[in-house]
């Protein structure tokens, strides 16, 4: 079995490429290596977070939706309104398959 | 038109997809017995200086009087461990009093006078939370002494691996020492902050190099 922080970086960078890839027009590999970038950078974080100063979810995911709006304003070049958008999407559903998974 | 799927894109979302239902399904089957937001994990229980004591079998086994006793040997340098939920001792036995086919046959029962019990109960480790970054738990112990009523055994100490690091807690007592908030905290952070820093490095670099090319 994968490691558990492994296994939950690759379903949240292949379920946030996914949205990312469906809502926004740009290329596949730029694409995949800024999710990579920017999930790496706010996931392992975000758990720590979770764990050890702000042991609520929703707060978390609050942080990291604002985090990851700013990167992904910033790294693909596009309004704030967007990057907030396809962010909140791509958060939404990874949070709610992390219920699935933990309850 | 921006968020529209372009149709040469469909190759690739179905290739995600695949890999998306392989990752969504792929730990359900170990989850049988495991609660939600909990994970099984490695750990084992090792006697390092049995030969020390050459004259002895030293076994494991649940307390249950009355019952089926030691079923298992344990030897030196080997590591063992149970079923998560036993009430496990380690017992020892001479050598001169004890036939193997009386194990093979499970005659000894748990409250045989021959059965020298230990004094220290072994506890078995069910599920962790899911994201706790423990990988393993090896447990070290160390006999003292063996006398006609007892078999003292310390805990000399425990490793617990965290993957990137490794926290070794010296025990001394017939107590398994847990590891206090800093280690554990180590234990969390050692883990996720080489991937955060080097994310974060790549960010920047990305930004370096497009600032530079314009």
């Amino acid at each position: 079995m994968l490691d558990t922080h492994l296994f939950f970086l690759l379903l949240t960078i292949l379920i946030e490429f996914s949205v990312f890839f469906i809502l926004l027009k740009d290329g596949f590999y730029r694409i995949l290596l800024f999710v990579v970038l920017i999930n790496s950078f706010t996931q392992p974080i975000a758990t720590y977070g979770y764990y050890y100063l702000i042991s609520n979810l929703w707060v978390v995911e609050g942080f990291v939706v604002v985090v990851e709006t700013l990167l992904v304003k910033y790294l693909f070049e596009i309004n704030y309104y967007e990057a907030l958008k396809v962010t909140f999407v791509a958060n939404l559903i990874t949070s709610l398959v992390s219920f699935i998974f933990i309850g | 038109m921006k968020f529209n799927i372009i149709p040469e894109k469909l190759k690739e979302i179905t290739f995600i997809t695949i890999i998306l239902t392989f990752l969504v399904f792929q730990p359900l089957a170990s989850a049988d017995v495991i609660g939600p937001g909990m994970k099984p994990f490695d750990w084992s229980y090792e006697v390092e200086n049995l030969d020390q004591y050459p004259d002895y079998f030293f076994m494991i086994s649940e307390d249950i009087p009355g019952q089926t006793g030691p079923k298992e040997i344990i030897r030196n340098g080997e590591e063992f461990d149970f079923y998560k939920n036993g009430n496990v001792y380690i017992y020892s036995m001479k050598k001169n009093e004890f036939e193997t086919q009386e194990l093979k046959n499970k005659q000894i029962k748990a409250d045989d006078p021959r059965l020298i019990k230990s004094d220290i109960k072994l506890d078995g480790y069910g599920a962790i939370p899911f994201f706790s970054p423990l990988k393993s738990i090896e447990i070290n112990l160390k006999i003292k002494n063996i006398t006609e009523n007892g078999l003292n055994i310390d805990v000399s100490e425990a490793k617990y691996d965290y993957g990137f690091y490794t926290a070794t807690i010296e025990g001394g007592k017939n107590q398994v020492p847990e590891p206090n908030p800093l280690i554990l905290s180590i234990g969390y952070i050692t883990q996720p902050i080489y991937l955060a820093g080097i994310a974060f490095l790549g960010i920047i670099i990305v930004f370096i190099k497009r600032y530079r090319g314009n």
